[in-house]
């Protein structure tokens, strides 16, 4: 096996206490190489300590993981030379310029001067930053310091960079540029590893990890949580006339379609996929039914899916008491 | 005779300097409901919010909340008006119990009916348990739900919520909106950047550069959405997503992660006839509903290119 197959990040029953309180309760998972990877938890349920482990600040009390393919108990410093860590609270050095604080973090790192303003060429104009870089951080607004703190936390060339709730305080059109930035860097084979309180924006994710209590209750792509969830691949019908949709339900249901209970009068079918092929024969039969007969896709948003699981878990959790 | 709207503004405007924060706000609220006021940062959320709750001077044909005058009665309208401003506005030191203890002496409150009140409201946030735990120990979800009770306890008929969750976790998010919907009677005017919950409000106003974009329920603002939303499935090579790009009739292509979806004028025979132009005979559609994120990209960039146009 070539280095490239081995994942990214390998996690395996990953445990830490504090005295009789367990964090992180045996948490498994991987993320691939040029993997978007969004970790999505409540405040208190382990995610800190999770990447705090991963970044090799914080001790594991029991499991395995590695980083870069270097092991987390006994190779931490080599670990924290390979990652990049952004955060939108601790960030920026608000009285310096952007090159002064990307001069900063270089110095951090020991990178040399000419190594550093070499990056610093490559990555300002990337970044949109070009025509910044001389104003102070504090006058910049907070679409521009959160490219500055991704400037600073790529600086050092890392292989995995882990970014800490990037876009909080961040508006919709920074967010945006600021994903597409994440997703082009992946497809040149960073790792990224994302937590975020906006969870809408995990659908840029590759893979998703839910964390509650310490456990992970969830891990797969955006679609395959939602279709987990939702039981299918779940579309709904559209016309105008219910007398149509009342029909097509019918004759849905009779040549083997699984036709959900109505809601909001709403005629919905769960597919065991969202393939273009299972799609594309949906239509062609409901194009024999009315040629104004279309669907859409009727899934729960990522937000719905991890709401709906930890009240699922709650009540389960009560029932057992 | 007609009762006077909850709110009423008419050609409001503020500028704090040479800057232009609020261009012209025009808006009513007749009914209670949970009125959302979105846009992005410096768009004017927050100097609306303070306007209503009296803490900025400002013009206005109009400006009046429960009938009162903003400008010159400002006293009358703060006894019916609860204001959780975006900074943290609690006491850190004093203990959940006490702090309840302390709005409830600004606003007058008798002592019996503070108690009854208090036991309601923290019964409702889940906080009963936690009424001797300091402000500062309590967690983001929990703060927030305690800022929340503390305007609540004079039983205000105008709720401004400055973006109350910004920050928050999903699940604490959720107990607060629990809160906010069991709250009948009270008109809630709250700021959020949150799109998802932009969504959950009964209706909304889209704010840019200190103007109302356009406003309405959620579902009224989405069907303003110009275009049709299609979202395309199969062989979709860089290339074709680069010839699309180029054809005047796609007016937006976006993709997220593996999701392309294209915003068109076009009906869906037509776009299929285009993409067969394009030899993307292997691609097929499926319509989408346009999201706020849709809508509200739209407006931004039509803002912007007004004022181009204006010079």
């Amino acid at each position: 096996m070539s280095e490239d197959d081995t994942p990214t990040i390998l996690v395996e029953n990953l445990t830490r206490r504090f005295g009789t309180f367990t964090a992180v309760d045996k948490v498994s998972f991987r993320v691939e190489r040029g993997e978007v990877f969004g970790f999505v938890g409540a405040n208190g349920s382990g995610k800190s300590t999770t990447i705090r482990m991963l970044c090799g600040l914080l001790a594991p009390t029991a499991g395995q993981a590695r980083v870069a393919g270097l092991d987390i108990y006994t190779q931490a410093d080599r670990i924290r030379s390979r990652i990049g860590y952004m955060s939108q609270k601790v960030s920026l050095y608000a009285n310096l310029t952007a090159t002064e604080n990307a001069w900063f973090c270089g110095g951090l790192y020991n990178l040399p001067q000419a190594r550093i303003e070499e990056r610093q060429a490559a990555l300002f104009p990337r970044l949109g930053l070009v025509g910044r870089e001389n104003t102070l951080v504090r006058e910049l607004p907070s679409g521009i310091k959160q490219r500055i703190a991704l400037a600073c936390a790529l600086l050092h060339d890392p292989d995995i960079i882990f970014l800490d709730e990037p876009t909080a305080g961040v508006d919709l059109i920074n967010r945006q540029v600021f994903w597409d930035l994440i997703r082009e860097l992946a497809a040149e084979g960073k790792t990224l590893f994302v937590t975020t309180h906006y969870l809408d924006e995990m659908e840029y994710a590759h893979h998703v990890g839910f964390i509650d209590r310490g456990q992970l209750i969830g891990f797969d792509s955006p679609l395959g949580l939602k279709m987990t969830f939702a039981g299918g691949y779940r579309v709904r019908l559209l016309h105008d006339d219910p007398q149509v949709l009342a029909q097509a339900e019918e004759a849905l249901r009779s040549v083997g379609y699984t036709v959900a209970p109505r809601s909001n009068g709403e005629v919905q079918l769960l597919l065991d996929d969202g393939s273009k092929a299972q799609l594309d024969r949906l239509r062609h039969f409901l194009q024999t039914l009315d040629p104004h007969l279309d669907f859409t896709a009727a899934l729960p948003s990522i937000e719905e899916v991890f709401a709906g699981m930890i009240r699922q878990r709650q009540a389960a959790h009560q029932e057992s008491r | 005779m007609m009762p006077a709207p909850i709110i009423a503004l008419a050609n409001l405007r503020k500028r704090f300097g040479s800057t232009v924060a609020l261009d012209g706000i025009n808006l009513t609220i007749a009914r209670p409901c949970i009125f959302g006021v979105v846009g992005p940062d410096g768009a004017g959320k927050t100097t609306l919010l303070r306007i209503l709750v009296g803490l900025l001077e400002f013009d206005a044909t109009t400006a009046t909340v429960l009938g009162y005058n903003i400008a010159s009665q400002a006293r009358t309208i703060k006894a019916h008006l609860g204001y959780v401003p975006q900074a943290f506005s609690l006491y850190p030191d004093l203990s959940v119990q006490h702090n309840l203890e302390f709005f409830a002496e600004v606003h007058g409150l008798p002592r019996a009916v503070f108690l009854q009140r208090a036991e309601e409201l923290l019964a409702i946030a889940q906080l009963d348990k936690f009424t001797t735990f300091l402000a500062a120990s309590l967690s983001g979800g929990m703060k927030q739900k305690l800022a929340l009770i503390c305007a609540l306890l004079h039983q205000p008929q105008v709720l401004i919520l400055d973006e109350p969750n910004n920050g928050v976790d999903v699940i604490a998010r959720n107990e607060v909106w629990t809160i906010l919907r069991q709250l009948r009677h009270v008109t809630i005017v709250m700021s959020t950047g949150y799109l998802d919950e932009a969504e959950r409000c009964d209706e909304l106003a889209y704010l840019y550069k200190g103007r109302i974009r356009v406003q309405g329920t959620p579902d009224a603002v989405k069907a303003r959405f110009p275009w049709q939303v299609y979202r395309l499935l199969g062989d979709l090579s860089p290339e074709f997503l680069a010839a699309l790009r180029q054809t005047p009739w796609a007016k937006r292509v976006r993709v997220v992660a593996e999701t392309v979806t294209v915003q068109t004028a076009l009906t869906r025979p037509d776009v299929q006839a285009a993409l067969h132009d394009l030899h993307g005979d292997g691609v097929s559609l499926e319509p989408v509903t346009p999201t706020l994120e849709m809508v509200f990209t739209e407006l931004t960039e039509q803002a912007e290119r007004e004022v181009m146009s204006d010079g």
